[in-house]
């Protein structure tokens, strides 16, 4: 259980560390992410229900993981244009300020979601296969 | 700051077109222009809020910009509100590194606003508190878009005592209507029309552009 958690952080750390790399400025990224928390709560409100209902699901049943990844990757456009339209006309500004560029403004919450999403799942299915 | 051929259009309307402003540290720049001319669109190209077609901006002869990150180094403030409404200031002031006590210094009647957030201060209150935070904050260049709209005459006169004082420290670009706010603060004064920007001299020119009468 420990080496199938240790492999999961792994996974994650490997995933984010060239967005890391990709995502340079004088701000830090975790700053960064703790920010978009701010200005994306509702993207990740909406998004965490279905991750984890679908990481719940994959706990019994692993062969549903495709159909969950392949609607997660459906859903993102979507949630993208919900974000741009509901947005507050200026607000952008507020952050664009502090050194977050507009691609990062309207990347890092699903960047970062779709990360949290897939390490969900892997952590789910191996709970899964301990379980059985 | 260099700002060069900007060329901004919306399908076939042409906002700007080879448009440029300069700023530099200890001056502020003035762009006056009428409405529709393109001087808000010219400060979101700068931010990056909008991508024009063209744009070219440097920073003190440096070989390469991290445009991408001008937040870092440019400050604007854009024409209307445009903090978090559920912030609050005091939130506002830590993250863009500004003490709070200088805005008590600049109207005491802030004193014990700093817990509460932007939606519950009234349009001219949160916009004094936005202007301070973007002319007082670090960094190298600021644009300021229309700051004097919408707040008390004593507020614009206490606002252009703190631009002349901040110049010292950054270079700033400012506009509003109020052109005769703008002449007293300015030490370079540019004018959008057409597209293009021209630089301005006298009074005259601006009677010669149709600016004003």
């Amino acid at each position: 259980m420990w080496i199938l958690m240790k492999m999961t952080i792994r996974t994650t750390t490997v995933v984010l560390m060239p967005m890391r790399n990709f995502i340079d400025g004088s701000m830090n990224i975790f700053r960064k992410i703790k920010l978009s928390a701010r200005y994306a709560k509702a993207v990740y409100l909406v998004s965490a229900a279905y991750s984890f209902t679908a990481a719940g699901l994959c706990v019994f049943d692993p062969t549903l993981t495709p159909t969950f990844v392949l609607l997660k990757l459906l859903f993102i456009p979507v949630i993208w244009y919900l974000f741009k339209s509901f947005q507050r006309g200026q607000t952008i500004y507020f952050y664009l300020n502090l050194g977050i560029s507009r691609t990062e403004y309207y990347s890092i919450p699903f960047v970062v979601d779709f990360v949290v999403f897939v390490a969900l799942l892997t952590f789910s299915i191996c709970v899964g296969n301990v379980i059985r | 700051m260099l700002v060069d051929s900007v060329h901004l259009e919306f399908g076939k309307l042409t906002v700007l077109q080879s448009a440029f402003v300069t700023s530099e540290r200890g001056k502020v720049t003035g762009v006056l222009g009428r409405n529709g001319t393109g001087k808000s669109c010219l400060f979101k190209c700068i931010m990056g809020g909008i991508k024009p077609q063209n744009i070219f901006v440097r920073f003190n002869d440096e070989q390469s910009t991290d445009y991408g990150h001008i937040g870092d180094r440019v400050k604007y403030l854009p024409q209307n509100l445009f903090m978090p409404p559920r912030m609050t200031l005091d939130e506002a002031f830590r993250l863009y590194d500004v003490e709070y006590d200088g805005l008590v210094s600049f109207d005491p009647k802030f004193h014990t606003f700093q817990k509460k957030q932007f939606r519950e201060l009234s349009g001219g209150e949160a916009r004094v508190a936005e202007m301070f935070i973007i002319i007082k904050s670090p960094s190298d260049f600021c644009i300021l878009d229309e700051p004097f709209s919408n707040i008390a005459p004593i507020h614009v006169e206490k606002m252009q005592s703190l631009i002349r004082e901040e110049k010292a420290n950054k270079g700033i670009i400012v506009s509003d209507h109020l052109y005769e706010a703008i002449i007293q603060v300015s030490d370079n004064l540019f004018l959008l029309r057409d597209g293009y920007t021209f630089p301005v001299r006298s009074r005259e020119d601006l009677i010669r552009h149709g600016y004003i009468r």
